[in-house]
C-alpha cells in the first residue's frame, strides 16, 4: 500500500484540525505569555470554534466520501452533527464566561479542555470505522472528565468527576471489548465492511462473537447517551458538575454520541440486508432491544424526574428521558428526525441551564427548585425565558421541542412501532408534569427567603436571546432547517443502503 | 383578512405585555379591547361580505400563510380556512369576546394584575382564532394547546392563593391527557390519510365504507383517539374534574374561557371531522354515550353546589355533554347551534354572577346572598333571561337548540335501536334538573331575604367588616349583559325548525352548514315529514315538563332556599377524592419510592424529607448502608449489562 | 499451535475478573487497576484476532487502547489526588455527598 492508498486528505479533518491547533496554540500561548484575562483565552477559543465551523460548512453539499483508509466519512450527516456539536461549544463559551471569573478559574486550561472536547466530539461523528469511534469517545470523556471536577475546591464536583471517570472507564471497557468482538466476528474495524461481511451469511463461532459483540457496543454507546439502565451516573455528574458544564456535557456530548450511536446502528444493524444474511438475523434483536431500552429511558427518566428537587437534578431526569425520545428515532432508523432533535434539544436545554447557572451563582448554591419562588414577575429578564425552555421541552406546539417531538413520534408510528409512540406521547404528559411545577413555583409562590436579584451579563443575555429566539424559529419556521435536512437525506439515504 | 383577524389580538397581546406595567388600567382596556373589536369587525365583513355571498355549496375561504413544516410527505401549512363551520365559530368568539372584554375592564379594575390579564386575554383570543380558523389538524393543534396554556395563566391569575396555583395546575395537566389522545390521533390521521390538511383528510375519508358498530376500524381509532382530546378540552367523563376548579380565574375568564369559547373546541373538532365520525358508528355511539351521560351526571352535580360559579361550571359541563350528545346522534349541526345559543346565555350567566361578586366584595357564596334583586336591577333583569334561556323557555334561545338536540337524538338512525328513546330520555331528565338547579341559583341570589349582612362580618370573604350595600355594576359591566341577554333571546331563532312553521320559514342555520358538515342522513336518516308533527309534539311536552319544574322549583326554594341537597351531590360524588387514590398518588408513590430505590439511590422529595432526617441523623454509619457511592453504581451497570448480553446471547440461538 | 479460542477464553476471564474487582474494590486505586485489567484483557483479545487473521487493524487498535488507557490513568490520578485533597481518603464509599 502506498502512501495515496492511507487516503491522506487534510481538508476532510480539517474542522479537528482547526479546533486542535486552536486548543494547542492556547496552551502554548499560556506558556510563553500567560495572562489571567480570560478576555484573550475566550476570545481565541471562540475564533478558533468560528473557523471551525466555517470549515464545516464549507464543505457542506461535497460529494459523499471515505479517508484515511476509510476510517474518516464525509457527507451531510457529519457535517449537520459537527454544525451541531461546534455550535454548543460555542454557546457552553458563552456560558462559561462569568463561571469562570467568579470561581477565579485559570481559564486558558478550561477552553483548551473544551477545544480538545470538541475534537472528539467531531471525529466522532466523522467516523467510518470502530476504531474512531473509541477514539472519539475517549478523547470526548476524557477532556469532560475534567472539566466536571473543574471546581476544584467544591466536594460535589470532585465527586462528580470521580463518579464519572470510574463510571466512564468501566463503561468504555465494555465498549472496547464489544468493538473487539464485532472484529473477531467480522475480520475488519471499517463501518462499510461489517455491513458486507454482515450481509453474508456467519459461521456458528462468528455469529456468538457478533451476537455480544453487538450486545458490548448496546451497552457502551448505552452509557454515552444515558439510556436506561446504564444512566446512572447521568444525575450525579450533572448534579456536580459546574452548572456551564453540566449543559454543555448534556447537548454536545450526547450529540455527538448520539451521532456515532446512529451511524453504527443503521450501519451494521440497520441496513438492509439479504434474507439469509447474518444481519438479518441480528437486525430484529438489535432493534428490539433498542426499541425496549427506548421505552425504559423515556419512562424511567420522566418517572424519576417528578419527584426531584434540585433542578439540576430535575434536568438531568428530563434529559434522561429526551434520550429515550431520540433513541425512538434510531429504532425507525431515521436520522433526520434525530437531526433535528438534537439541535431543538441543543438550543432549549442550554437555555435552561443558562438561567440555572445564572440563578444558581457562585459555587452552584441556588439549585433548589424552592430557590425559584417568586421568581416570575420579580425578574421577568429570567422566568420568561425559562418558561418558554421549559414549555419547548414538553413540547408545546409553537416550540421547538413540539416539532421535533412531532417527527420524531411520526417517523416511529410509520416504521411500525405504534406501541412506542403510545407510550412516548404517555410519557410526554407526564414530563408536563415536572416542567410545570418549576413554572409553578416561580410565577405562583412567594418566596421562601429573600434573594437578591441577579444581574444578568451580556454573554448570559446574548446566550437567552438567541436560544430564545431560537426556540421560537424552530417551532414556527422549521421549514429551512427540514429544507437542508432533506437535501441531505439523499446523501446519507445512499449510505443506509 | 384571515391573517388580520388572527393575528390582531395578538398584536394586542404584545403590546399590553411590553408596555402594559407603565400604562394606566384606561390604555390597556383601551387597547385590548380595541385589537378584539378590529378582529369582530373584521370577522363580521369576511362573514357576510366574502363568505355569504358565495355559491352554498362551495363557502370556502383559503388563505395561506406560509409554509410551516415541510418535510417528505408531512406538509403542513401556516393556513387559514373560512367555511361555514369556521365562521359561525368566528362571529361568535369575536363577538362574544369582544363583549367579555369590555365587561373585564369594569371587572378587573384595581388588580394588581391588570395589564397581565389584558395581555392573557387577547393572547387566547389569538389562540382560539387560530384553532377555529386553521386549515390543518397541527396548526389547529397549536391552537388546541395554545388555548390550554393561556387558560392556565388565567386560572393562575390570583397566585397569591393556593387553591389558584392548583386549579391551573390540574386544568394543564388533565387537559395534557386528553392531548395525548389528540396527539396520536393527528399522527394516526396522518399514517393513513397522508395528509393533515382538512379538506383532504375529509375529502378522502369521504370514500371509506363505513364502520359498523363494535368493529375496530382505523377511522373508528381515529375518532376515539380525537375524542379523547375532546373530553379533555370540553370537560366530558372522565376529564371533566378540571373545568370546576378553573373557576378559580377572574370571572370574565370563566366566561369567555370555560364557558363560551375554549370548552366548545370540542365539539369543534368533533364536527370539524364530521366526515369520520359518520364513517365509524362505534364513535358516534361512545359520543353519544359520554355526553348524555356527562349531562346528567354534572346537572346532579350542580344541584348540590353552593358555590354560584361551580353551579355554573357543572352547568357548563352539562350543556357540552348535550352537544356531544347531539353529536354523537350524528346530528353535528344541532351540536353547533347549541355551542352558539349557549356561548350567548352561558357567558351571560357567569357575566351577571360576575357583576354579582363584585358588588359583594368577591363573596362566591350563594348561601350568604340572597335578595340582590332591588340593589341590582338591570344584573337581575338579564339574568332572568339566561336562566329562561338556560331551561329553554319558548321562545328563547335555549328553547330551541336544546328541542333540536332531543328530537334528533330521539330519531337518530346511528345509535344502536332504542339507545335513540333511552338518551332522549335522559335528555328530558336533565332539562328538568336544569331548570331546578337554576331556579335554585337564581332564588338563593335574588330574591328571598339578605343574608349577605350577617354573613359578611366573619365571612371568608371578609375584607371589610360593616355591613356592605351591594350597588349595581358600572355600565362597562352591564352594557355587555344587556347585549347578551339580546342575544339570548333572538339567538334562537336562527334555526327554528321547520316543522314549527310548516317549512314557511327556513331553518337557516341548518342550510348554512350542511355543506360544511358531514350529514348521516344520506340514506341513513333522512327527516320524514310526518315526523314533523311530532317534533312539535316532543317540544311541547319537554317544554310542558320544564315549567313544571321551574314552577315547582321556585316555590320549594323560596320557603326554604337553603335546603340541604343529599352530601353526595355536594361532594361531586367523591370523585376527585377516587381520581386522587386512583392516579396521581400512586404515580407520586412510584416516582418517589419505588423508582426511588431501585434506580436512582438517593433521598430526594420533601414526601421522604423524614427520612433524609433520619439517615442524616444517623451519620456516617448508616452511610455505608446507603448504596449512594460509586460501586453501586457500577453495581447496576454491570447488572444491566448482564442482561443485555444474555439478551443477545439466547437471541443468538 | 494453541487454538484461538484458548486465548479468547482467557481475555474473557481476564475481563470478568476485572470488571468483578471494580465492584468489589473499595479504594479507588484498586478499581484503576482493575479497569486497567479490563482494557489489557481487551488488548489480548484484539491481538490475538489480529494475528490469527493476519489483519493488522487490531493490532493497532491496540496501540491506541494504550494510548488512551494511559492518559486515563493520568486524568484518574488526578482526580485521585484532588479528592484526597478534599476529603483525606481513597475510599470511594465515601464519596457519597450527592447522594445525600
Amino acid at each position: 500500500m502506498g502512501i495515496e492508498g492511507l487516503g491522506i486528505n487534510y481538508s476532510a479533518i480539517l474542522p479537528e484540525i482547526i479546533l486542535a491547533l486552536t486548543g494547542v496554540a492556547l496552551m502554548l500561548m499560556e506558556a510563553f505569555w500567560p495572562s489571567r484575562s480570560k478576555r484573550r483565552a475566550g476570545l481565541v477559543t471562540l475564533a478558533g470554534l468560528g473557523i471551525a465551523l466555517m470549515a464545516t460548512l464549507q464543505l457542506w453539499g461535497a460529494p459523499r466520501q471515505t479517508a484515511y483508509a476509510g476510517m474518516v466519512i464525509i457527507d451531510d450527516f457529519r457535517l449537520l452533527f459537527t454544525a451541531i456539536v461546534i455550535i454548543a461549544s460555542v454557546l457552553a463559551v458563552f456560558l462559561s464566561w462569568n463561571f469562570l471569573e467568579e470561581e477565579r478559574i485559570q481559564p486558558t486550561a478550561y477552553f483548551a479542555l473544551l477545544l480538545f472536547c470538541a475534537v472528539g466530539m467531531a471525529l466522532l461523528t466523522s467516523s467510518h470505522d470502530l476504531i474512531m469511534v473509541f477514539l472519539g469517545i475517549e478523547t470526548v470523556t476524557i477532556s469532560t472528565y475534567v472539566l466536571a471536577g473543574y471546581r476544584r475546591n467544591d466536594l460535589r464536583s470532585t465527586e462528580a468527576a470521580l463518579k464519572y471517570f470510574i463510571l466512564g472507564a468501566f463503561s468504555s471497557a465494555f465498549l472496547l471489548y464489544g468493538i473487539a468482538l464485532v472484529y473477531g466476528a467480522t475480520h475488519t474495524t471499517n463501518l462499510s465492511a461489517i455491513q458486507a461481511a454482515l450481509n453474508q451469511p456467519l459461521g456458528e463461532a462468528e455469529r456468538a462473537l457478533m451476537m455480544v459483540g453487538a450486545a458490548m457496543l448496546l451497552i457502551g454507546f448505552g452509557f454515552k447517551v444515558t439510556a436506561v439502565p446504564f444512566h446512572v451516573w447521568t444525575p450525579d455528574v450533572y448534579e456536580g458538575a459546574p452548572t456551564p458544564v453540566t449543559a454543555f456535557l448534556s447537548v454536545g456530548p450526547k450529540a455527538a454520541g448520539f451521532a456515532a450511536f446512529l451511524r453504527v446502528s443503521s450501519l451494521i444493524f440497520g441496513a438492509d440486508f439479504d434474507l439469509a444474511s447474518a444481519g438479518r438475523a441480528l437486525q430484529s434483536d438489535w432493534i428490539s432491544a433498542l426499541a425496549v431500552m427506548a421505552i425504559l429511558t423515556m419512562t424511567f427518566g420522566n418517572l424519576i424526574a417528578i419527584a426531584q428537587t434540585n433542578i439540576k437534578r430535575m434536568l438531568a431526569y428530563s434529559s434522561i428521558a429526551h434520550a429515550g425520545y431520540v433513541l425512538m428515532g434510531i429504532v425507525a432508523r431515521d436520522w433526520q428526525a434525530v437531526a433535528f432533535y438534537m439541535i431543538a434539544y441543543t438550543v432549549m436545554n442550554i437555555g435552561a441551564f443558562a438561567v440555572v447557572a445564572l440563578i444558581a451563582r457562585r459555587g452552584d448554591e441556588h439549585v433548589l427548585i424552592e430557590d425559584y419562588s417568586g421568581l416570575g414577575f420579580r425578574q421577568p429578564t429570567l422566568s420568561f425565558p425559562l418558561t418558554v425552555f421549559l414549555i419547548s421541552l414538553t413540547g408545546i406546539p409553537g416550540t421547538a421541542g413540539f416539532v421535533g417531538k412531532f417527527w420524531l413520534f411520526k417517523s416511529a408510528w410509520e416504521a411500525g412501532f405504534s406501541m412506542l409512540v403510545i407510550i412516548a406521547v404517555i410519557n410526554t404528559v407526564i414530563s408536563a408534569y415536572y416542567y410545570l411545577y418549576v413554572v409553578i413555583v416561580m410565577f405562583f409562590r412567594e418566596a421562601k427567603r429573600e434573594i437578591e436579584p441577579v444581574p444578568l451579563p451580556g454573554a448570559f443575555g446574548f446566550t437567552l436571546a438567541v436560544t430564545v429566539l431560537g426556540t421560537f424559529y424552530l417551532g414556527l419556521l422549521p421549514t429551512r432547517v427540514f429544507y437542508y435536512l432533506n437535501q441531505a437525506q439523499t446523501a446519507i439515504a445512499h449510505l443506509i443502503h | 383578512m384571515l391573517k388580520l383577524i388572527v393575528f390582531s389580538p395578538l398584536v394586542g397581546a404584545a403590546l399590553i405585555g411590553l408596555g402594559g406595567r407603565r400604562w394606566s388600567e384606561r390604555i390597556i382596556g383601551t387597547v385590548g379591547c380595541a385589537t378584539v373589536g378590529l378582529s369582530t369587525v373584521l370577522a363580521f365583513y369576511v362573514f357576510f361580505a366574502r363568505l355569504l355571498p358565495l355559491d352554498p355549496e362551495h363557502r370556502l375561504i383559503f388563505e395561506p400563510f406560509y409554509n410551516w413544516i415541510a418535510s417528505g410527505r408531512l406538509h403542513a401549512d401556516f393556513g387559514f380556512q373560512l367555511d361555514p363551520l369556521s365562521g359561525v365559530y368566528i362571529l361568535f368568539v369575536t363577538f362574544v369576546g369582544f363583549w367579555i372584554h369590555v365587561f373585564g375592564v369594569g371587572y378587573m379594575h384595581g388588580d394588581s394584575g391588570y395589564y397581565r390579564f389584558f395581555a392573557y386575554m387577547n393572547l387566547f383570543m389569538f389562540m382560539m382564532l387560530l384553532l377555529v380558523l386553521a386549515d390543518n389538524f397541527l396548526l389547529m393543534f397549536v391552537g388546541w394547546e395554545g388555548v390550554g396554556l393561556c387558560s392556565y395563566l388565567l386560572i393562575g391569575h390570583y397566585f397569591t392563593r393556593q387553591y389558584a396555583a392548583d386549579a391551573a395546575k390540574k386544568a394543564f395537566i388533565v387537559n395534557r391527557i386528553g392531548d395525548f389522545g389528540f396527539a396520536l390521533g393527528i399522527i394516526f390521521i396522518f399514517a393513513t390519510f397522508h395528509t393533515i390538511r382538512f379538506a383532504e383528510v375529509m375529502a378522502r375519508a369521504a370514500h371509506m365504507p363505513t364502520e359498523a358498530l363494535w368493529t375496530m376500524g382505523t377511522l373508528t381509532a381515529i375518532c376515539l383517539l380525537l375524542f379523547v382530546g375532546a373530553t379533555g378540552k370540553s370537560a366530558q367523563i372522565p376529564l371533566y374534574v378540571w373545568l370546576p376548579d378553573a373557576m378559580a380565574g377572574p370571572t370574565p375568564v370563566s366566561a369567555l374561557i370555560h364557558a363560551a369559547t375554549m370548552v366548545t373546541a370540542g365539539v369543534y373538532m368533533v364536527a370539524r371531522t364530521s366526515q369520520m365520525y359518520t364513517r365509524s358508528l362505534t364513535a358516534l355511539f361512545i359520543v353519544a354515550l359520554v355526553g348524555g351521560l356527562t349531562a346528567f351526571f354534572a346537572a346532579t352535580i350542580a344541584l348540590g353546589q353552593d358555590n354560584i360559579k361551580k353551579v355554573l361550571a357543572y352547568s357548563t359541563i352539562s350543556q357540552l355533554g348535550y352537544m356531544f350528545m347531539a353529536c354523537g346522534a350524528g346530528a353535528f349541526i344541532a351540536g353547533i347551534f347549541h355551542v352558539v345559543t349557549h356561548a350567548f346565555f352561558k357567558a351571560l350567566l357567569f357575566l351577571g354572577a360576575g357583576s354579582v361578586i363584585i358588588a359583594l366584595h368577591h363573596n362566591e357564596d350563594m348561601r350568604q346572598m340572597g335578595g340582590l334583586k332591588k340593589y341590582m336591577p338591570i344584573t337581575y333583569k338579564t339574568f332572568i333571561i339566561a336562566w329562561l334561556a338556560i331551561a329553554g323557555v319558548f321562545p328563547l334561545a335555549g328553547f330551541f337548540s336544546k328541542d333540536e338536540i332531543l328530537w334528533r337524538t330521539a330519531n337518530s338512525a346511528v345509535l344502536p335501536p332504542g339507545w335513540g328513546r333511552a338518551l332522549w330520555l335522559l335528555g328530558v331528565i336533565t332539562a328538568i334538573l336544569t331548570a331546578i338547579y337554576m331556579t335554585r341559583l337564581v332564588v338563593m341570589t335574588f330574591h328571598g331575604e339578605e343574608r349577605f349582612r350577617h354573613g359578611e362580618a366573619g365571612s371568608a370573604a371578609g375584607h371589610h367588616g360593616g355591613p356592605l350595600s351591594p350597588q349595581e355594576s358600572p355600565r362597562t359591566m352591564t352594557i355587555p349583559l344587556i347585549v347578551l341577554a339580546v342575544l339570548s333571546v333572538v339567538g334562537g331563532w336562527l334555526g327554528i325548525p321547520e316543522g314549527f312553521s310548516a317549512g314557511t320559514l327556513p331553518n337557516w342555520i341548518e342550510h348554512f352548514l350542511h355543506p360544511a358538515i358531514a350529514t348521516v342522513s344520506e340514506g341513513q336518516t333522512t327527516m320524514e315529514p310526518a315526523s314533523q308533527g311530532s317534533e312539535i309534539g316532543l317540544a311541547l311536552g319537554t317544554l310542558l315538563l320544564v315549567v313544571a319544574a321551574l314552577v315547582w322549583a321556585y316555590r320549594f326554594y323560596q320557603r326554604q332556599p337553603l335546603w340541604q341537597p343529599p352530601s353526595v351531590l355536594v361532594h361531586k360524588y367523591w370523585v376527585d377524592e377516587a381520581y386522587d387514590r386512583l392516579f396521581v398518588r400512586p404515580i407520586r408513590a412510584i416516582s418517589t419510592v419505588l423508582l426511588w430505590q431501585v434506580f436512582d439511590v438517593r433521598i430526594i422529595d420533601g414526601a421522604v424529607n423524614g427520612t433524609a432526617a433520619l439517615v442524616r441523623a444517623g451519620g456516617r454509619a448508616l452511610r455505608h448502608i446507603q448504596t449512594g457511592a460509586v460501586r453501586s453504581y457500577v453495581v447496576m451497570i454491570f447488572l444491566g449489562a448482564l442482561i443485555v448480553i444474555t439478551y443477545f446471547m439466547l437471541a443468538g440461538r | 499451535m494453541v487454538p484461538m479460542s484458548w486465548y479468547l477464553a482467557l481475555g474473557a476471564v481476564l475481563f470478568t475478573i476485572g470488571a468483578v474487582s471494580v465492584i468489589v474494590k473499595r479504594d479507588i486505586l484498586s478499581m484503576l487497576l482493575a479497569i486497567e485489567l479490563m482494557l489489557n484483557s481487551v488488548n489480548l483479545t484484539l491481538v490475538t484476532f489480529s494475528s490469527y487473521f493476519r489483519e493488522l487493524s487490531g493490532q493497532i487498535l491496540v496501540f491506541f487502547v494504550m494510548v488512551v488507557a494511559a492518559a486515563e490513568a493520568g486524568v484518574g490520578l488526578a482526580i485521585v489526588v484532588l479528592l484526597f485533597r478534599n476529603r483525606q481518603t481513597v475510599d470511594v464509599d465515601q464519596a457519597s455527598m450527592l447522594k445525600l
